[in-house]
């Protein structure tokens, strides 16, 4: 079977590597994003490349050493938008 | 891996470029080896002109150079320290940043999207945690950076050799030459700024054709510019036979030629007889308001310059005061412009053009300057096309077999050079047009191409310097 050419229903689900209906170019600094992990942060700025953005982390589960801190953030670990 | 020209029997470097008896293979200009060699041990060693600070004024601006045939980013970070770095990737070896110039957060690698903060540090690598498992240490792969930079009076200049001396060293006796090209007309330091963007274009022929002829062949004036000498390009109009340079008022000042054969560089400057500087002299006549804006800047430079002698200058220091030079290997400057010669294949120049102009001065005199140098440089230029019409068809004219049975000769001046106390350390021929400086920059260059390192050439001495051994004559 072509790739692709499958029924809608026996393809699986799609991984959210892009957050649905969000253009990582267009999120606003201070939007609040929930990444792979359920860590939390804040967007402090947004390098306009189309795959960076810089956030503060204000939750992290896995590693709570990381709350706090600042770190570059590429497109594919963010979930969602939170509010 | 390199082949190294000077162990192939005799047509070693020292066959090749004869300047004892002013004889210089055309091989060194055409041959694909030696230009390998080139850039590994001149374009790999020596300080390089990468472009002027006025270009990244804010936090995040950059704009791409050339070192040699490489593509680097000279950048402003977001603390206020400019860097200059190779433009590539270190994961796969994409270019980070396509753009001539603008202003970035970080530069992303399009590729995988490995991305470096402005000062270079690898900040973010896709999946590392989840597929380098954080194994992978960011610190050791940020963007490759220079030796050494300087920035000199607003110019930067670079080195990709850690053993280079310092660019001060470097450039010797022409140190103060250099910084006078990048004083504003009032005498202060760094009171400049560029046209933006360059120029940029691509000529036909070995960068050493115009590198190495720039600012040392006053002989080819006559005839290569018969017409544009006759066309009026100057800012005077047709004034006083319509010259194609600005006016200047007469001073006892004599323009020689000036080489410094063990640091490679040279140029067309002035001794001068009385100290001080001449006074101002209407030359822009079609544009209002520029002689007075000039006027009134120069005075302010006569007042600086007070009674010192300014030995290494052009005979009337200011905007297109006269006097350009050039320093090893492959850049021409002036006070009004800049001319980087880089290497792109043996058979192939991109020169760049840039323009310097008072930081300060009103638009009606920028625009003004920007007209005539348009007129005279680069692309369009009619000086310098008159100029491309030689090296575009000595190149290809050099390459036949039977061409390169008969050596370029370089006798013009030769051995009738001397030496001035007034300016120590500087041979100067005076005795009409002289291939002086054309001599010392292959003098240098066989030094750069014979060394294994800088500790070889630097500093200098004669003993060590086995293409100078013997030689009484430039």
């Amino acid at each position: 079977m072509v790739q692709g050419s499958e029924p809608e229903d026996k393809k699986p689900p799609a991984k959210v590597n892009t957050p649905a209906g969000m253009f990582i170019r267009d999120i606003p600094e201070g939007a609040k994003l929930r990444l792979k992990g359920e860590a939390i942060v804040e967007v402090i700025v947004n390098a306009k490349d189309g795959g960076w953005l810089m956030g503060r982390y204000l939750e992290s589960p896995e590693d709570p050493e990381m709350v706090g801190t600042e770190d570059w953030v590429f497109f594919s670990d963010v979930i969602e938008e939170v509010n | 891996m390199v082949t190294y020209i000077r162990g192939k029997g005799d047509r070693n470097l020292q066959s090749l470029v004869n300047l004892d008896n002013g004889e210089v293979s055309r091989e060194v200009y055409v041959n694909e080896d030696i230009y390998a060699q080139e850039l590994e041990q001149v374009f790999g060693r020596a300080w390089l002109f990468v472009g002027h600070e006025s270009q990244v004024p804010n936090p995040g601006d950059f704009i791409l150079s050339l070192m040699g045939e490489e593509e680097v980013i000279l950048t402003q970070d977001r603390k206020g320290v400019i860097h200059v770095f190779l433009n590539t990737c270190r994961h796969r070896g994409m270019k980070v940043c396509r753009y001539d110039e603008g202003n970035a957060l970080v530069f992303t690698c399009p590729f995988h999207a490995w991305t470096y903060d402005t000062d270079g540090r690898l900040v973010g690598v896709p999946h590392h945690k989840d597929a380098y498992f954080e194994e992978l240490d960011k610190s050791q792969w940020g963007l490759a950076e220079v030796a050494q930079m300087c920035n000199f009076y607003g110019s930067i200049w670079a080195t990709w050799d850690a053993k280079a001396p310092s660019f001060e060293d470097y450039l010797g006796p022409f140190a103060e030459t250099v910084r006078w090209a990048f004083m504003g007309s009032d005498g202060e330091d760094n009171g400049l700024e560029l046209f933006s963007p360059a120029q940029r274009w691509r000529l036909p022929t070995n960068w050493k054709f115009p590198a190495f002829s720039f600012a040392g062949d006053s002989a080819h004036a006559a005839m290569t510019h018969l017409s544009v000498n006759a066309a009026a390009i100057g800012p005077q109009g047709e004034k006083d036979g319509g010259g194609r340079h600005p006016m200047k008022a007469p001073f006892p000042a004599k323009n020689v030629y000036m080489a410094v054969p063990d640091l490679g560089h040279s140029g067309q400057l002035a001794i001068f007889e009385q100290p001080g500087i001449a006074p101002y002299l209407d030359t822009w006549l079609a544009d209002s308001g520029v002689d007075e804006y000039f006027r009134e800047q120069h005075e302010k430079r006569r007042e600086k310059v007070g009674d010192k002698y300014i030995h290494m200058q052009g005979a009337s220091p200011g905007p297109f005061g006269g006097g350009q030079f050039h320093i090893f290997p492959n850049v021409t400057m002036s006070n009004f412009r800049i001319l980087p010669w880089h290497p792109h294949g043996v058979g192939m120049t991109e020169a760049w053009r840039l323009y310097q102009v008072d930081r300060n001065a009103p638009k009606y005199v920028k625009d003004a300057i920007r007209h005539f140098v348009m007129r005279y440089c680069g692309p369009g230029g009619v000086t310098e096309s008159d100029d491309m019409e030689n090296w575009n068809y000595a190149h290809p004219a050099s390459l036949g077999i039977i061409a390169q049975k008969y050596p370029y000769s370089f006798h013009l001046g030769l051995g009738h050079n001397h030496t001035d106390e007034r300016i120590p350390g500087v041979t100067i021929g005076d005795k009409g047009p002289s291939e002086l400086n054309q001599r010392s920059r292959l003098t240098r260059w066989v030094e750069f191409m014979e060394a294994k390192s800088w500790d070889e050439i630097y500093p200098v001495s004669p003993t060590k310097n086995s293409s100078k051994n013997g030689r009484k004559k430039y």
